[in-house]
């Protein structure tokens, strides 16, 4: 079957070939910052925590961290990946639903950050994903969709294509397609 | 609990009783879930050896031989028996986890090599009648602490993070090695179970490498400490490739179990009495590349690290049980010059009490969470 790909390349297939450079063209861009982050939290949500997540991904701090650590500790608790109805422990709170994403994928990797970038990698890969900002049960639902399609993704990607690295699955994927869209 | 195995479900209560004698904490594992899984096939007729061209065998009925049987039966019984050893071997270490990501990678490494041992025994169960049945139950009654393992590394005890971290890095990597040449295997449940396997094997190389990365970033565990940890795991990661011009990799490679790690990628014509050494050698080239990035991190006029020559300290083999140094010279004192040399270069009571004193404080891996 693997030949036979081969002459039929699809998008997926010549995506899955380019992920280990385009993760590591990822990493070179964030991982520092990535790592100063994911290393230092501790297993309870702190108002630090939510100050770090915010700032890595270039969002406004949230006004009440305290509030919304307690909601994110609430949010890691309840979690059953794939569902992300636990996310909506932050509505109310004042922050989006990408922060949101971040807030638990640094603690549940499982979960993917939710950006536009992978978003429009998705998209150019033929699945019917959108990228939405609000915290609402239609934003989840949107979410959920890029959940599916990595969880897909992570599933036919073949064992050589997965690079070495102290990253989730979850992160790889999402990593190349951010650097696919951004055309690293 | 079932006194012995008549389904897989017999199987799974004795996993979990295994879990509990060994105390690994299944709270930790959240929501991960244990599995068989499948991938596609690769290719659907065996693609080296004697069978070349022929159709891949399904069950065990098409297997040709009792003999070939057997040896497939063998390969997945020690390929499970490393799975369940290694977290013998780790479980303690979720307790020392220096970050909250590390644990929760432990705890990944753990849970996925479980995994792979519970693949090994769905195959022996479902696959291999009575005699895999016994085997699978005898993979989880084996105890690493006890030396009761079937290979070398993984009777050796993983004491603190940093033995955690050159084991995913170097003996992982023979784990690597193994899946793939396992993974265009004839007998297609066992070749359709590696690619799953490997993905996952992927994140533990990863985590042993920039754990690594991240001890030498921070600067603060000695490098020539660090070089007696390799010392200690490199030799038995070697080992693991079994006896050089062995004629049970021999007969595999005919019988189209077991292929060359590079199999698919070489034109270089296969040496059947010779594998397990032309693996080996693949595979010390790679430590060598990974030791050459590790070095990177190091600051200028820092003692590099390196890995231990092929010879040195080998327990198997050519080389087994002869005195050859980590440079990989011909070592020509006496036995008490050989204790001493030994002594120096593998790790210590004294290396283990500094490592105890600088794991006090957090800041012996990097990133310090700036």
């Amino acid at each position: 079957m693997a030949r036979e790909r081969a002459f039929f390349l699809t998008e997926e297939d010549r995506f899955f070939e380019e992920v280990p450079r385009l993760f590591a063209a990822n990493q070179a861009r964030e991982s520092t910052r990535y790592e100063a982050v994911i290393y230092a939290l501790k297993p309870q949500a702190t108002s630090d925590a939510v100050k770090r997540v915010a700032a890595f991904v270039g969002a406004p701090q949230p006004r009440e961290t305290e509030a919304v650590a307690r909601a994110l500790n609430q949010a890691i608790a309840t979690s059953q990946y794939p569902s992300a109805q636990a996310l909506l422990e932050f509505k109310g709170l004042g922050i989006d639903l990408p922060l949101a994403t971040a807030l638990v994928h640094f603690f549940r990797p499982a979960f993917p950050l939710y950006r536009v970038e992978a978003v429009a990698s998705l998209q150019a890969l033929g699945y019917a994903v959108e990228h939405r900002t609000t915290l609402d049960e239609e934003g989840l639902g949107a979410y959920e969709g890029v959940v599916a399609a990595i969880d897909r993704l992570k599933l036919r990607i073949p064992y050589p294509f997965v690079p070495e690295s102290n990253c989730f699955l979850t992160r790889v994927v999402e990593g190349a397609l951010v650097a696919r869209a951004l055309k690293l | 609990m079932a006194k012995s195995i008549s389904t897989f479900e017999d199987w799974i209560e004795f996993f979990h009783q295994w879990q509990k004698d060994i105390q690994f904490d299944t709270t930790l594992l959240g929501d991960f879930h244990f599995e068989a899984k499948f991938a596609e096939e690769d290719s659907p007729v065996i693609e080296f050896g004697d069978y070349k061209g022929r159709a891949k065998w399904n069950t065990l009925m098409q297997v040709p031989n009792q003999q070939v049987r057997d040896a497939l039966l063998n390969l997945i019984v020690y390929q499970g028996d490393t799975e369940f050893a290694s977290v013998e071997q780790q479980r303690h270490l979720v307790a020392t986890a220096p970050s909250d990501y590390d644990l929760k990678s432990i705890v990944r490494v753990m849970a996925e090599e479980q995994r792979h041992g519970w693949q090994m025994s769905y195959l022996l169960v479902n696959h291999f009648g009575d005699t895999g049945k016994v085997e699978a139950k005898k993979l989880l009654e084996r105890r690493s602490w006890d030396q009761e393992r079937l290979l070398g590394s993984f009777n050796e005890p993983c004491d603190n993070w940093l033995d955690f971290f050159v084991f995913t890095e170097f003996v992982d990597r023979d784990g690597k090695y193994q899946l793939k040449m396992l993974s265009r295997s004839a007998f297609s449940p066992l070749a359709r179970s590696m690619g799953p396997m490997l993905k996952e094997e992927a994140f533990h190389l990863g985590t042993g490498h920039t754990g690594l990365r991240r001890i030498l970033q921070a600067g603060k565990i000695p490098t020539d400490l660090i070089q007696r940890r390799f010392n200690k795991w490199v030799p038995t990661a070697f080992d693991l490739f079994g006896k050089d011009r062995s004629s049970t990799a021999h007969w595999a490679y005919v019988w189209g179990l077991k292929c060359r790690y590079d199999e698919l990628e070489t034109d270089t014509p296969v040496e059947k009495e010779n594998l397990n050494d032309y693996n080996r050698n693949l595979y010390h080239r790679e430590c060598v590349e990974l030791a050459t990035q590790l070095n990177a991190v190091l600051p200028t006029g820092e003692k590099q690290i390196r890995i231990p020559d092929l010879k040195f300290r080998r327990a198997i083999g050519a080389y087994a049980d002869q005195r050859w140094t980590v440079e990989g010279e011909k070592f020509t004192g006496s036995e008490a010059d050989w204790n001493d040399y030994l002594a120096a270069n593998l790790p210590t009571k004294e290396d283990d009490a500094l490592l105890a004193e600088i794991f006090k404080s957090n800041d012996w891996i990097a990133p310090k969470g700036k």
